[in-house]
C-alpha cells in the first residue's frame, strides 16, 4: 500500500481552470473521500492520480515516485467506475482476469487470484457469466473485484454507489468499509453523498470550484467547518443559518438576532468588529424546543415531518420568510401551528465571518 | 384517430402497395422476360406465360459469364477486407483521440469520397500500368480504394465514437495498449458495426462499373456489369434482350437475398455515414 | 482571473498556462498517427497521386497511346486563341452543353427523388407488420447495379416491344410508340425516369431516419390539440427534418453530377444526355486525348470541389448551431 501526495496541482482545460493549486497528502492505508457539489473537481482529481488526465502543473506522487509521467498501468492504481465499465462480451471471469493478462502474469497466478478475490467478494458463483446476466450490486462486486485482484498500492472509487437503489447502496456501503479494514488498502472516494463520506472516510476533502475547502477526520469536519461552505455541505439535514449582528466580540461573542434577541455564541471573535454583519449558524439536532416563555427567541410551527426514529420541525421566525430546523426526538415534536420557544445552546453555535469564514470554536471536537 | 379507419387503413395499404410495386416492377418484369425465348419476346406479357430457362443457359454458355461473377466477387471481398483492416485502424485514431488535425484530416477524408471517378482516370490508368496491373483483378482491388476507403472510414468513425469512454479508460488502467483495446476490446462491440459496413463497402464495389471498363480488357477479367453492359447479339441493332434479362436476374437475387437478410443494418450504416456525418 | 482571496487568505496565482503537452498525450497521439499511417499512404497512392497526375496531363497534349512522351502545353487544353477563334476546353460548346446537361439532370432528378423520397418515407413511417419486408424492398433499386437498372428500364422503354409504351398506348394517354432511349426529345427524360427509380428508395430511407429522431411528445401534445395532420407536417416536421433534408439533398446533388453508368449504358449516343463524365470519358478514352479529356475532368473535380467544400461547411454551420 503507498501514500499519495500532491503538490500544488493544477489543471485546466482551455481557458477553464478545473483545479487550483491542490496540495494533498492520503497516508498509506487511509480512506480518502473527496466530496463537493457537481462540478468541483473531484472527479477531475481522481482522474488525475489514475493518469486518466495529464496535470497542467504540479506534482502527483504514488508511494513517493514521480508518476506524472507515468501511464495508469504503471502507477499502481486500480479503478472503479461509476457505471462499472465491465467488458460486455467477457464473462466475469475474463473481465477480471484482464489486467494481470496484460502485465504478462503467469496463468496460474492469475487464476488464483481471481478465484481468491471472487471469493472474498462472493461471487464466485458468477465467474463464468456475462455482465449483462447480474444484477447491479453483482456488478457492482466485478468491479471491485476487478481492481483488487490487480493488487494495486491504491484504490480509486469513482461514485461507485451512485447507480445503485437505495437499500442496496447502503449494503455496498457496509462491504466497502470491511473490504477497507481487511484488506488495509489506500483507498480515494469520489462521492457527491456526504453520508457516504462520513461513514466510509478516515480522511475528508472538499471541494469546490477546483479548491480545496476543508481536509480532516469526519468528525473535525462536523464540529469545525472552516467556513459556511463546509458548514452547510456537511451534516443533514443542513445546518441552519440566520444573519445576525456583532454586539460584542467577547468571548463568549454576544450577538443581536434581526429580532432584536441577544445571542451568545461561544467562539473566539477578537478578530472582528463590534457591529460587523456576521451568520451564525446551528445545526438542527443541537436546536433545543422550550416553552415560549422560557427564551428569548421564539416562533411558530410552520411544518414538521415525522419520520419514525426522529422528527423535523421547520419553525418560522419573526415576519421572515426562513424556516429554521429542528431535529426532534421522535414524540417531543410540537404540533402544527402552535407558538414555541426557541434556544440556541452557545455552545452548539457556530458563527461566520461576512467573508464566510468561521470563527475559531471554544469548544474540542466531540 | 380518424373518422373512417377502415378507408385510412385501406388508403394506406394501397400506398404501400404502390411503393413495393414501384420498387419492384422492373425486376419482376425482368424475370418474366428472361423466361422467354424468340418470338414471344417481342410481344408484351405483364405475367409470366412461359418457362423456358434457355436464356439463363446461354448467357452462361456465350460469355465467361461464372467467371466473372467470380471476379466480382473476390474483387469486392479483398477491397472490403482491406478497407476494413485499414478503416478499423483509422476510425480509432479518428474517433478516439484528440490531436492537432484531426478534424482537417476527416473533412479531407471525406472530400476524397466526393471525388468524381473520371478526375483521376488518366493519372489511374497510368498507374495501373506502370504497376503491371492493367486488365487484372488486382488492379480493380487497387484502383476500388479510392471510394470504400473514406467511406469505410467515415462510417466506421461514426460507429466508434459512440463506445463507452468509460469502458476504454477501463482496460488503460488495467493496461491494454491501444492495439489492444482496438482488437479485444473494441472490435468484439464493433462487428455489427463492421458487417454494416464491410455491406455497404460490398455493395458499392459489386456495382462499380467505370474503372471495370476502363481497366480490363478481356472477358475472362471482366466484372458482372461490365459484362451485362457488353452482352451483344449477333448483329448491330439487335440486342439479345432475353438474354441481358437472364443476366441481370442472376445479378439482382443474390443481391435480393442480402438486402432482404441485412435490410436494418443496411438502412443503419446508410444514415450514419450521410446523416450523422 | 478570481479576485477572492484564496484558502489561506492570500492572494491566488493566476492559471498557469500549458507549456508542454506531457508524455501521455505525446504518446497517444503519436500512436493515433501510427494508426493513421496506413490508410494515408493508401490514400496519396490511390488518391492523391493519380488526381494531381491527371491535372498534370491536362496541360500537356498527351495522347493515350503514348503517354510517355507527353509535352506541356500549359492552358491550351482550357483556352487557347488561335487565329481568330478560342479553343480549348473552356470554349467548347459541347462541353458546357454537358455541364448544363448534368446540372439540369441533377437538379430535376434530385427534386423529384425528395419530394418521392418524403411521400415514401412518411408512409414507411407508420408501424406495420411487414414494415421490415416493404423497406427490404424498397432497397433493391439502390441495391442492384446501375447498370443492371439501365438494362432493365432499356427493355421496359424500348421503342418496340418496351412495357411501358405498351402501358401508355393501352390506357390511351399516347397514340404512338416513343423512342425513349434514341428520340432527342425525350432521352433526358428516360435518363431522369430510371435515376429517379433508383435513388428514390435511398432519399426516403434517409428522411425516414430522420423522421424516426423526432421526439413523439411534439406530435402527441398536437393531437391533444386538435392540430390538422397537414399543419402538423408543414408547421411541426417539415422544420425538424430540414437540417438532415438538407444535408441529404446535398450529397445526392453531388453524387447526381458525377453520373456516369447509367447514361453511357442507357443513352450513349445521345448528345442531349451528355454529361460531364461521359465526355470526359470519351475524350479520354474513346478519342485518346488524355490532355483535353483530362482538362474535362480538372473543371469537373473544380466545380465538385466548389460545391463539396459548401457541403461541408454548410454541415459544419448546422452542426454549429444545434450544439
Amino acid at each position: 500500500m503507498a501514500a499519495v501526495s500532491l503538490h500544488r496541482v493544477n489543471k485546466a482545460f482551455g481557458r477553464v481552470q478545473a483545479l487550483r493549486q491542490v496540495d494533498l497528502d492520503v497516508a498509506a492505508g487511509e480512506f480518502c473521500c473527496f466530496v463537493g457539489p457537481s462540478g468541483c473537481g473531484k472527479s477531475t482529481l481522481l482522474r488525475l492520480i489514475a493518469g486518466l488526465e495529464d496535470v497542467s502543473t504540479g506534482e502527483i506522487r504514488i508511494g513517493g515516485q514521480l508518476v506524472n509521467d507515468r501511464p495508469p498501468a504503471q502507477r499502481g492504481v486500480a479503478m472503479v467506475f461509476q457505471s462499472y465499465a465491465l467488458y460486455p462480451h467477457m464473462t466475469v471471469y475474463q473481465n477480471m482476469a484482464f489486467g494481470l493478462q496484460q502485465s504478462k502474469a503467469p496463468r496460474q497466478t492469475i487464476r488464483e487470484r481471481v478465484e481468491e478475490t471472487a471469493r472474498l467478494l462472493q461471487i464466485d458463483g458468477l465467474l463464468e457469466r456475462l455482465p449483462k446476466q447480474l444484477s447491479g450490486g453483482q456488478r457492482q462486486r466485478v468491479a471491485i473485484g476487478r481492481a483488487i485482484v490487480r493488487q494495486p498500492r491504491v484504490f480509486l472509487f469513482d461514485e461507485p454507489l451512485s447507480n445503485l437503489d437505495a437499500s442496496l447502496r447502503q449494503q455496498t456501503r457496509v462491504e466497502i468499509a470491511k473490504l477497507h479494514t481487511q484488506l488495509q488498502a489506500t483507498m480515494i472516494y469520489v462521492t457527491h453523498d456526504q453520508i457516504e463520506a462520513m461513514t466510509l472516510a478516515d480522511k475528508i476533502v472538499v471541494l469546490r470550484d477546483g479548491q480545496v475547502e476543508q481536509v480532516g477526520p469526519p468528525l473535525q469536519l462536523y464540529h469545525h467547518p472552516v467556513n459556511r461552505f463546509v458548514a452547510g455541505f456537511i451534516g443533514s439535514p443542513q445546518m441552519n443559518f440566520l444573519p445576525a449582528r456583532l454586539r460584542r466580540n467577547s468571548t463568549p461573542a454576544e450577538l443581536t438576532l434581526p429580532g432584536g434577541e441577544t445571542q451568545q455564541v461561544a467562539v473566539d471573535a477578537l478578530a472582528l468588529p463590534a457591529g460587523a454583519a456576521v451568520t451564525c449558524g446551528i445545526r438542527p439536532e443541537h436546536v433545543e424546543l422550550v416553552r415560549p416563555e422560557d427564551a428569548a427567541l421564539g416562533g411558530t410551527v410552520a411544518l414538521r415531518e415525522r419520520l419514525g426514529d426522529h422528527s423535523l420541525v421547520f419553525l418560522r421566525i419573526g415576519d421572515g420568510d426562513e424556516l429554521l430546523t429542528a431535529k426532534l426526538a421522535p414524540g417531543t415534536e410540537p404540533a402544527a401551528g402552535q407558538q414555541v420557544g426557541i434556544r440556541l445552546p452557545p455552545e452548539h453555535c457556530h458563527l461566520f465571518a461576512a467573508d464566510d469564514r468561521a470563527c475559531l470554536r471554544a469548544v474540542d471536537a466531540r | 384517430m380518424s373518422r373512417t379507419p377502415v378507408l385510412h387503413a385501406f388508403g394506406f395499404y394501397l400506398a404501400v402497395s404502390v411503393i413495393v410495386l414501384y420498387a419492384v416492377f422492373p425486376f419482376y418484369y425482368a424475370v418474366v422476360t428472361s423466361l422467354k425465348t424468340g418470338s414471344a419476346l417481342f410481344r408484351v406479357d405483364y405475367f409470366p406465360f412461359s418457362w423456358d430457362w434457355q436464356n439463363y443457359l446461354a448467357v452462361f454458355q456465350q460469355q465467361p459469364f461464372g467467371r466473372n461473377i467470380l471476379n466480382s466477387a473476390v474483387v469486392a471481398v479483398v477491397v472490403v477486407l482491406i478497407s476494413l483492416l485499414l478503416g478499423t485502424l483509422a476510425a480509432y485514431a479518428l474517433s478516439r483521440v484528440a490531436f492537432r488535425g484531426r478534424g482537417l484530416l476527416l473533412v479531407t477524408i471525406l472530400a476524397v469520397s466526393m471525388f468524381p471517378q473520371v478526375a483521376v482516370l488518366s493519372g489511374m490508368f497510368e498507374l495501373i500500368r506502370a504497376l503491371g496491373l492493367y486488365n487484372n483483378l488486382s488492379g480493380l482491388v487497387f484502383s476500388y480504394l479510392l471510394f470504400t476507403l473514406p467511406f469505410t472510414v467515415w462510417v466506421l468513425t461514426t460507429f466508434m465514437r459512440e463506445l463507452p469512454k468509460e469502458l476504454e479508460e477501463a482496460a488503460i488502467v488495467d493496461g491494454a495498449s491501444p492495439w489492444t483495446i482496438v482488437v479485444r476490446i473494441f472490435l468484439p462491440l464493433l462487428w455489427p458495426a463492421m458487417v454494416t459496413t464491410g455491406l455497404l463497402a460490398f455493395i458499392q464495389a459489386w456495382n462499380e462499373f467505370l474503372f471495370a471498363l476502363t481497366f480490363t480488357l478481356t472477358d475472362e477479367q471482366r466484372t458482372v456489369p461490365v459484362a451485362i453492359a457488353l452482352i451483344s447479339g449477333g448483329s448491330q441493332y439487335e440486342l439479345p434482350w432475353g438474354n441481358i434479362m437472364a443476366a441481370s436476374v442472376v445479378v439482382t437475387v443474390p443481391v435480393v437475398v442480402l438486402v432482404l437478410v441485412f435490410q436494418r443494418r443496411i438502412i443503419a450504416g446508410l444514415t450514419a455515414g450521410a446523416l450523422k456525418g | 482571473m478570481s479576485m477572492t482571496p484564496g484558502p489561506d487568505g492570500g492572494p491566488r496565482s493566476p492559471p498557469v498556462k500549458r507549456l508542454q503537452p506531457s508524455q501521455l498525450t505525446r504518446h497517444r497521439t503519436r500512436t493515433a498517427w501510427l494508426f493513421l499511417a496506413p490508410l494515408l499512404a493508401v490514400l496519396l497512392l490511390v488518391a492523391g497521386w493519380p488526381l494531381l497526375r491527371s491535372i498534370w496531363f491536362s496541360l500537356t497534349d498527351a495522347d493515350l497511346s503514348l503517354l510517355g512522351q507527353a509535352r506541356f502545353i500549359g492552358l491550351e487544353n482550357y483556352l487557347v486563341r488561335t487565329g481568330d477563334a478560342w479553343y480549348g476546353i473552356l470554349a467548347d460548346p459541347q462541353w458546357w452543353a454537358a455541364v448544363l446537361n448534368t446540372m439540369y439532370f441533377a437538379l430535376v432528378s434530385v427534386s423529384i427523388e425528395t419530394a418521392l423520397g418524403l411521400g415514401i418515407a412518411l408512409v414507411l413511417n407508420a408501424n406495420f407488420r411487414m414494415r421490415g419486408l416493404v423497406r427490404a424492398a424498397v432497397l433493391i433499386p439502390w441495391a442492384i447495379p446501375t447498370i443492371v437498372s439501365a438494362k432493365m428500364w432499356g427493355w421496359m422503354l424500348h421503342d418496340q416491344f418496351g412495357i411501358l409504351n405498351d402501358l401508355l398506348m393501352r390506357v390511351g394517354m399516347i397514340q404512338q410508340a416513343i423512342a425513349w432511349t434514341a428520340d432527342p426529345d425525350r432521352v433526358m427524360t428516360a435518363v431522369i425516369l430510371v435515376d429517379v427509380w433508383k435513388t428514390t428508395p435511398f432519399m426516403a430511407l434517409l428522411i425516414l431516419a430522420a423522421l424516426q429522431l423526432l421526439p413523439r411528445d411534439c406530435y402527441e401534445a398536437a393531437r391533444v390539440d386538435g392540430i390538422h395532420p397537414l399543419r402538423v407536417f408543414t408547421r411541426v416536421t417539415l422544420p425538424l427534418i430540414r437540417p438532415a433534408l438538407m444535408v441529404a439533398v446535398i450529397f445526392r446533388l453531388l453524387d447526381a453530377l458525377r453520373m456516369f453508368d447509367l447514361v453511357y449504358v442507357l443513352t450513349p449516343n445521345a448528345a442531349e444526355t451528355a454529361m460531364m463524365s461521359t465526355f470526359a470519358r470519351q475524350q479520354l478514352v474513346d478519342f485518346q486525348q488524355v490532355g483535353y479529356g483530362s482538362a474535362a475532368t480538372t473543371v469537373m473535380f473544380f466545380i465538385i470541389a466548389i460545391l463539396t467544400a459548401a457541403y461541408i461547411t454548410l454541415g459544419r454551420v448546422r452542426l454549429g448551431a444545434t450544439r
